[in-house]
């Protein structure tokens, strides 16, 4: 089942373009079998996810990206609907209780001019970052970020043992699907997604 | 009544022997002056030390400032600053002036990666500077459509199946 994992929609996001009765009709076109709608800092109510779902006729799940002192978060089976600031220690300690799954999402994103290349980021210094020791994966495969800072991310996932998954981080139609994941078995709701990530029964896989 | 009030901003950015960078904020108007300073770990744009000094009519409101800005070690000159850095050092029990420094502070480590890529590409001309510009373009995916510059009928994109 091919899930794109991190996808982002107006207005709900302020920063993205897509209109989610747009982004259905991309993936459904995409041949997506779902879409995780994780917007920042914003929970979907289930009742609009399932008109949404319905509408296009696939699956839709609710996650979340928070923001912490660490940097953003992919949350799954959390939906606390928090707006303050919170340390990667306070969202760790929230998700754990809810039975929740933390995924580091791109971890590696440079700059618009530079990014890990120029500053010459080692594997071994890039598994140091705190962010790591409470996350259950790591992004491994994201639509906005360079090649190099995806292969950084794997390279870091490898090492450490954390799962990698994939997500097109889209703001805009055109950039859905560009990451997604592929999980081995049919996912019917939001409660089997968070147990077939604990699972680790997935992989990412770029669009080809 | 003529109301005069003037204020004076300086930010610096200095690379150390042990490869580390020193960042000096300061401000001074007719009211306050204070000293920020940041030391950035890289390769990773950690801040590891962060220090405050707010001298004159500082509102009381503020006075933890030296403790306030401890906050913000451990974090990462990265995506989300904006937010992490209102979120630590903002709001209603916050520093509006440690926001502003640690910010400028964060953008001038920027600029000073930045400076260096952009005058690369000023030195070239013709196809050699939009293959450059291309190359900059697909090691950042999120510049795509971000102004006119890179929008789909743009000659910087032609080539380019992003």
């Amino acid at each position: 089942m091919r899930i794109d994992l991190h996808v982002h929609t107006a207005p709900r996001s302020a920063c993205s373009y897509l209109d989610p009765s747009e982004l259905v009709q991309r993936a459904v076109q995409l041949k997506l079998d779902g879409i995780c709608l994780t917007e920042h800092q914003v929970v979907w109510d289930p009742d609009d996810v399932e008109n949404l779902a319905r509408e296009g006729g696939i699956k839709i799940f609710r996650g979340n990206e928070y923001t912490t002192n660490q940097g953003d978060i992919l949350v799954f089976g959390f939906y606390e609907d928090l707006k303050d600031l919170l340390t990667i220690e306070q969202l760790h300690e929230k998700v754990k209780s809810a039975g929740g799954f933390m995924i580091a999402a791109h971890p590696f994103r440079g700059f618009k001019t530079f990014g890990i290349g120029q500053l010459q980021m080692t594997v071994e210094q890039a598994c140091k970052r705190r962010v790591f020791e409470f996350v259950d994966a790591v992004e491994i495969g994201n639509g906005k970020v360079s090649a190099d800072e995806n292969d950084m991310a794997r390279k870091v996932a490898e090492k450490l043992g954390l799962a990698g998954t994939g997500g097109s981080d889209a703001h805009r139609a055109d950039e859905i699907g560009k990451w997604v994941t592929d999980f081995e078995k049919d996912i019917r709701d939001e409660n089997e997604l968070v147990q077939e990530l604990h699972a680790g029964r997935f992989a990412a896989v770029k669009a080809a | 009544m003529t109301i005069r009030f003037l204020r004076n901003k300086v930010v610096e950015v200095t690379s150390q022997s042990d490869g580390s960078l020193a960042v000096s904020w300061r401000l001074t108007d007719d009211l306050l002056q204070a000293e920020i300073d940041l030391t950035v770990q890289l390769p990773d744009l950690e801040i590891v030390r962060a220090e405050a000094r707010l001298q004159r009519l500082v509102p009381r409101i503020w006075s933890a400032a030296p403790e306030l800005i401890k906050k913000i070690e451990g974090v990462r000159v990265g995506s989300g600053l904006r937010k992490i850095v209102a979120g630590l050092l903002g709001g209603p029990q916050g520093c509006p002036v440690l926001v502003d420094a640690v910010l400028e502070s964060a953008n001038a480590i920027i600029l000073y990666f930045t400076r260096p890529v952009l005058q690369v590409g000023e030195a070239m001309e013709g196809e050699e500077k939009l293959a450059n510009l291309r190359e900059m373009i697909k090691n950042s995916p999120r510049l795509v459509r971000s102004c006119v510059a890179f929008q789909d009928d743009s000659p910087i994109m032609q080539g380019l199946d992003l």
